[in-house]
């Protein structure tokens, strides 16, 4: 496999848990696909875990946002991908 | 009525396909290994689930905690929505779903998955607010002596729609785009795991012949490394792969596919 993707990587990030508290420290990337926006998420701890979600509209990502309140009640995490989204959504 | 024409006519129902859907999905299906990573390959299970007729997929690889870190790694190719309710509600791995691919080889649909508990009620319910009113799960073996459990699960919005000679192409359509999957996944874990412990081909050799059940003097002699020089990397490739023990260690490295090119 290559390494260089010809798709864009949007954004990669890596939300700010407390530095003792690794049970919610996940790195999020956001990858325009032909479809939409692909969401990876990744977590180290206590399991390893990679999930990928496909994003085809900003209402989407609003809805799951509403809901996700483990990882989006971070404010600045959720402003940061929502801007992404609407670069790319907006496009 | 053709065989074809029969089992399209459950894809007609869900999204409206002509009985030319099998070669578009196929199409699709063969498109996975051109993928140049997860995203890509998300991009491409949603275009040959839609092909299929299916409202709904999802693909997960689960690697058990044996002495090693647990690892699970999944495309949702539906609703994002449900992905993030399903990480609420635990980890994938214990969903009923799972528990059918971890006992059995061949698919199933889900009047065969049993429902254990009040638990798994809410699972099954929530699937089927987000395109998996009836599924097909489809077990992927990852070989011999492996933990490993992967399973593709297609969701239609409609009941009993994978059961039935109707939906046998359906069926093979899916054992297809599942073992494609599993072909793809196990280079893609292979490769990270190879990179993210730095493994080189020495390394991969010692992990194999651990694998096969060689004790260090073997080793020894196979590679012509001294028996200290053995220990000495078996102790630097535990620390890298964050196992406690060589032979956990190359139980990692076989669970993540590595082991297997040399088979």
């Amino acid at each position: 496999m290559s390494k260089r993707s010809p798709f864009a990587i949007l954004r990669t990030t890596r939300p700010t848990a407390h530095p003792r508290d690794q049970s919610h420290r996940c790195q999020v990337r956001l990858v325009k696909v032909r479809s939409g926006v692909a969401a990876g998420r990744t977590t180290r701890h206590p399991t390893h875990t990679e999930w990928w979600t496909l994003f085809r509209s900003r209402e989407q990502f609003e809805t799951c946002a509403a809901d996700d309140a483990l990882r989006f009640r971070d404010p600045l995490l959720f402003t940061q991908i929502k801007a992404q989204l609407d670069d790319v959504f907006d496009r | 009525m053709s065989s074809i024409d029969e089992a399209a006519s459950i894809c007609r129902h869900d999204v409206g396909q002509d009985a030319l859907y099998p070669a578009r999905a196929l199409s699709l299906i063969l498109q996975l290994q051109g993928a140049e990573g997860p995203p890509q390959l998300l991009d491409t299970l949603v275009s040959a689930t839609e092909a299929i007729g299916a409202a709904a997929s999802l693909y997960s690889v689960a690697i058990p905690d044996t002495e090693g870190k647990p690892f699970s790694f999944s495309l949702f190719a539906c609703d994002p929505a449900f992905a993030h309710r399903q990480q609420q509600r635990g980890a994938l791995p214990d969903h009923p779903w799972f528990r059918f691919a971890r006992t059995h080889s061949s698919p199933g649909t889900d009047r065969t998955v049993q429902v254990e508990g009040p638990a798994d009620q809410e699972a099954l319910a929530l699937a089927q607010q987000y395109g998996f009113t009836s599924c097909l799960i489809v077990p992927t073996a990852a070989g011999p002596d492996l933990h490993r459990v992967e399973m593709l699960c297609l969701g239609s919005r409609r009941h009993a729609a994978f059961e039935g000679e109707d939906a046998r192409i359906v069926r093979a359509l899916a054992r297809s785009l599942a073992a494609e999957l599993h072909d793809w996944v196990t280079r893609h874990l292979s490769a990270s795991l190879q990179e993210a412990a730095q493994l080189q081909q020495i390394d991969i050799t010692l992990l194999h012949l651990e694998w096969q059940g060689l004790g260090t003097k073997a080793i020894s002699a196979r590679t012509g490394l001294s028996p200290s020089a053995v220990d000495t990397r078996f102790q630097r490739l535990n620390y890298r792969l964050e196992c406690p023990n060589r032979k956990a260690s190359a139980r990692r490295a076989a669970e993540h596919g590595l082991l297997e090119s040399r088979d």
